[in-house]
């Protein structure tokens, strides 16, 4: 049986693009969600955002293709790029028809495309750039990143709210497992804060706002928004070992299922949550007292954090007390599509420095979320959720082979 | 403002830097200019220039000299 593990990270996040600031600043606590000064956002319910100052990487990629772009594939083909770094693969001794992508995004580019529906509605079909075509759609960064390594292997995009990096990154280990391909970039982009994006996560109502983003408090009130990107390489195991590359992790397990349900809600009670954690753990042969850490989505929601609280604790049981929790989300914003991927970066570097911070939470919802501080990785192996909208679930077990 | 200039700057605008034009520089093969590219080249220089560019009348095989040339004569008719 083939093996997926992740050999290359990279990140473009409001706390950084490189893993040292990311996980470094993580680790201190900094927060970096801020009023969103991009446009004026102040009559929103929400104004709040995790940002990125820098989607990165002027030297590599030109004017002439980012001017094409939206956002979210900009950072996507940084966070692609310093994956591709991290990874130390040779590109261009590799048979690229291998070499794939599985991508996650929930909203696709309207930076990009809010201008051109301006100028379309303003002053008519020749004012539209032509390149609305190829900027706004969710699978945008799959192709900008395909087309400018040259990556020709097994590849799709994953839309699936909150959950659609978290999948993504499942499937590019089921591509590499069932032997679809050596090599899969997996990860995912979000870049939602423009004023008809943000707009819309906010009628959906399951923004704060009181710029305050709290999971599993008892005055929880929503999620903030955030942006950035995420990007791993999955390879194969018996290649990764033969050509001596870091091993941050195994890809063990993973489970994904659907409350069906409610547009919005999740089901309270955890089961559909429960199940896909059950299943992952299952796939992974891991038993509750192998996990070393969980990374919960934490979207903050009066129903999600009752439905993943009590998953846990169905799951988990007494032993959910000595668990740590730990969710970037708190201090970056909830990037919907990228977050999945970008929790599961952290993840690869919690385990490659052995250490993680763990959520503070103030008026406990439940009493195993945890403290605060930063503690020592007793196991590792890491379980990491995502619940998308409705009810949208998603676990995946990665850990030290 | 001369020619020259302004389709310098046209170009400019697509992302292509005025040292990469070299008169013998064909669209396609010399600067790379693809479809979508194009559009966008044909549609500013005719903002540019206020002139209606017949289809295939600039097209993948001009050069630069000869969008100079054709746009020179183009801007010249009343």
């Amino acid at each position: 049986m083939r093996r997926a593990v992740i050999t290359g990270v990279g990140v473009v996040s409001p706390a950084g693009n490189t893993q040292e600031e990311f996980f470094g600043r993580l680790l201190s606590g900094e927060s970096f969600i801020g009023e969103i000064d991009r446009f004026d956002a102040s009559r929103y319910p929400s104004h709040h955002a995790g940002l990125v100052s820098d989607p990165g990487r002027e030297e590599i990629f030109s004017k002439r293709l980012i001017k094409k772009l939206d956002r979210f594939s900009h950072m996507a083909l940084s966070a692609s790029d310093a994956a591709f770094k991290d990874s130390a693969i040779d590109l261009e001794a590799e048979n690229k028809e291998n070499i794939g992508i599985a991508f996650g995004n929930a909203l696709g580019g309207w930076s990009f495309a809010e201008e051109e529906l301006r100028d379309l509605w303003t002053h008519g079909i020749r004012e539209v750039s032509p390149y609305q075509a190829t900027a706004w759609f969710p699978a945008a960064p799959q192709g900008q990143v395909s087309i400018f390594y040259g990556l020709k292997g097994f590849s799709k995009t994953i839309i699936s709210d909150i959950a659609s990096s978290h999948m993504a990154i499942a499937y590019a280990a089921r591509a590499v497992m069932m032997g679809r391909a050596d090599v899969m970039l997996a990860g995912g982009a979000e870049a939602p804060v423009s004023p008809y994006a943000l707009l819309c996560c906010n009628t959906s109502g399951e923004l704060s706002r009181t710029g305050r983003y709290r999971p599993f408090c008892k005055g929880r009130n929503g999620y903030i928004i955030g942006e950035g990107a995420a990007v791993l390489v999955v390879e194969e195991m018996g290649r990764a070992v033969a050509r001596g590359a870091r091993i941050y992790a195994e890809i063990k397990g993973f489970g994904h299922t659907s409350d069906g349900m409610h547009p919005i809600i999740p089901d309270t009670s955890g089961e559909g949550m429960g199940r896909a954690m059950t299943m992952a753990m299952r796939e992974a042969n891991i038993a509750a007292s192998g996990i070393g850490m969980a990374i919960p989505s934490a979207n903050a929601g009066k129903y999600a954090d009752l439905s993943e609280g009590r998953a846990f604790l169905k799951i988990f049981g007494s032993g959910v007390n000595e668990l740590p929790f730990y969710s970037p989300k708190p201090q970056i914003g909830n990037s919907l599509g990228a977050s999945g991927a970008l929790d599961t970066a952290f993840a690869c570097m919690a385990l490659n420095n052995g250490e993680t911070p763990c959520l503070n939470v103030d008026e406990p919802e439940f009493d195993f979320f945890g403290g605060g501080g930063k503690i020592k990785l007793a196991k590792d192996n890491i379980i990491i959720n995502s619940i998308g909208r409705g009810g949208v679930n998603a676990c995946l077990v990665i850990g030290k082979s | 403002m001369p020619v020259e200039e302004r389709i310098e700057r046209v170009f400019g605008e697509i992302g292509i830097d005025k040292r990469e034009l070299r008169p013998d520089s064909s669209l396609k093969a010399g600067l790379g200019v693809d479809s979508t590219e194009m559009v966008e080249l044909l549609v500013a220089l005719e903002k540019e220039f206020s002139v209606k560019i017949p289809d295939g009348a600039i097209n993948g095989g001009t050069t630069v000299r000869e969008i100079i040339e054709y746009l020179s004569n183009a801007a010249a008719k009343p």
